[in-house]
């Protein structure tokens, strides 16, 4: 597995990776973010911001100080700012720029800290998330603290303009933080859905015990994403160690 | 009974008013900064044009200056500042208590007072009950200045308030007019620019990114406050306002570079 890291979350990374070879056996390759040795276009990403999570059309004529932004975001590594872009067309000017070195075996993985969603064609609505399955597969760092949902006192103190600071700790302690001593834990269970997808073609189970849960509230990702009662269900168990 | 105030005849008193007024007119008639908007962006913003020895002119529509900051959420009198918002507080002198790390809250009348004094102190000139009607554009598309004209004819039905508007002229206006942008929106009409309107409320991410998107979006127009969110389809703020401080402080200083 390649792994293009975040920078600032260099130390939450290297966690998650030794947790996840302890699980696997598959050793990691660590390089740098994606985003830095691919020189990827300002104006590219610019134009996959989201502007209203209503409608599915993207930022098609950026201003040139969201161009420069992109450009600052990149060289000082100001991701995860509340931009939100489209996963499907990142992955793919991602994927343009790894296909002719990297191959799929390799199971490259970018890891950043930037918010991505999808469209749903059904609700009409964009969708945040903690992970796009694809090669590469994107795993947003912002996603897996705000896309699935904090529980729902969480929004009516916010709805009150009471500020997070503010907010009950027995409450805090149900979502995840940036700096939450958990994050590596559930990084890598994420990396594990990420694997499950380069060889099964398939990153989810049903099971909300399992680390592949795919889960769209805190408190499921919280449950799915502890080594009790066990890591990965019968199912998929076969994932750890044996492969 | 004796009288203690000075003899000063309606006429005087008149004459006052009158010269007092066009004499600072006439001086801002072309002036180095336009600031449209008197909240806390546009007077930050103003503020730090002015300290640095440029004109700078404030434009309100209201009577009064300071926008929602007099009054926090939900018509509570307090204004929450998040760190590193609070360093304006201290450059301004106004008290404030922090309420938990990284959050400061400080009494609206009293913050948004000391603000509007210190924008003045500086030498801000303020044309209140004015509101804008164009904008002046050069041949090549710079904004040079706004077209104004006063707040109560636009609010009376045009066949009795048939009132030609004036030109101001400037070598950069700011748009601080909030959600409404209503700077930017004249440029919009002419389709010289495109904005992308304001996103849904998302407390936590906004105020970065208001702070980070302050620019010149168009030569010669510089957006700070909220203004920034409906130009760029950034997420809505809650009631807090540490990005208007210093987004208006970013303004200032993106407009002084430009004059230099």
């Amino acid at each position: 597995m390649i792994i293009f890291e975040c920078t600032p979350f260099k130390n939450v990374i290297t966690k998650s990776i030794e947790i996840f070879e302890n699980w696997t056996n598959h050793k990691c390759k660590l390089e740098n973010c994606l985003y830095k040795i691919k020189n990827i276009s300002p104006l590219n990403l610019a134009e996959l911001k989201i502007l209203n999570p209503l409608k599915e059309e993207l930022n098609t004529s950026p201003l040139q100080p969201e161009i420069d932004f992109e450009k600052t975001k990149i060289d000082e590594c100001k991701c995860g700012k509340g931009i939100i872009y489209s996963a499907k067309d990142l992955a793919n000017i991602l994927k343009n720029k790894i296909i002719n070195q990297i191959k799929f075996s390799e199971m490259p993985i970018f890891i950043t800290n930037d918010f991505i969603a999808e469209f749903d064609k059904n609700d009409r609505r964009w969708h945040l998330r903690y992970a796009f399955f694809y090669f590469p597969t994107i795993i947003s760092i912002q996603g897996i603290i705000n896309a699935p949902a904090k529980p729902r006192e969480y929004y009516i103190y916010i709805a009150k303009g009471i500020p997070t600071e503010l907010i009950p700790e027995n409450l805090k302690s149900k979502f995840l933080t940036e700096t939450d001593k958990r994050l590596p834990r559930v990084l890598a269970g994420i990396m594990l859905q990420a694997y499950a997808f380069y060889i099964l073609k398939y990153p989810f189970c049903d099971n909300k015990n399992c680390s592949l849960f795919n889960a769209h509230w805190q408190e499921d990702l919280l449950n799915s994403q502890k080594d009790e009662p066990y890591i990965l269900c019968d199912k998929h168990n076969f994932l750890l160690k044996k492969n | 009974m004796e009288e203690k105030f000075s003899k000063v005849s309606e006429k005087e008193i008149t004459r006052s008013i009158i010269s007092g007024f066009a004499k600072d007119f006439e001086k801002f008639v072309d002036t180095d900064v336009i600031v449209v908007g008197g909240g806390p962006s546009g007077l930050m913003a103003a503020r730090e044009i002015a300290m640095n020895g440029k004109k700078a002119l404030v434009i309100e529509r209201n009577n009064y200056l300071g926008g929602g900051f007099w009054i926090g959420g939900y018509l509570m009198n307090k204004i929450t500042v998040r760190h590193p918002g609070e360093t304006i507080l201290d450059e301004l002198k106004i008290p404030y208590e922090k309420s938990v790390e990284g959050l400061f809250v400080t009494d609206g009348p009293h913050a948004c007072s000391k603000l509007i004094a210190a924008a003045c102190d500086a030498g801000v000139k303020i044309l209140n009950m004015t509101t804008i009607e164009d904008v002046v554009l050069r041949e090549n598309g710079q904004v040079a200045g706004v077209v104004i004209n006063w707040t109560p004819v636009q609010a009376l039905p045009r066949q009795i308030t048939c009132v030609d508007p004036v030109a101001l002229e400037s070598k950069i206006v700011i748009d601080a007019t909030g959600h409404d942008a209503n700077v930017l929106k004249y440029l919009v009409e002419r389709g010289i620019i495109k904005i992308k309107g304001f996103g849904a409320m998302w407390v936590e991410k906004s105020e970065d990114m208001v702070v980070e998107y302050t620019s010149e979006v168009h030569p010669g127009l510089i957006v700070t406050g909220m203004a920034v969110s409906t130009c760029f389809g950034l997420p809505r703020m809650g009631p807090t306002f540490g990005a208007m401080l210093l987004s208006g402080k970013k303004a200032g200083e993106i407009a002084l570079k430009k004059l230099k």
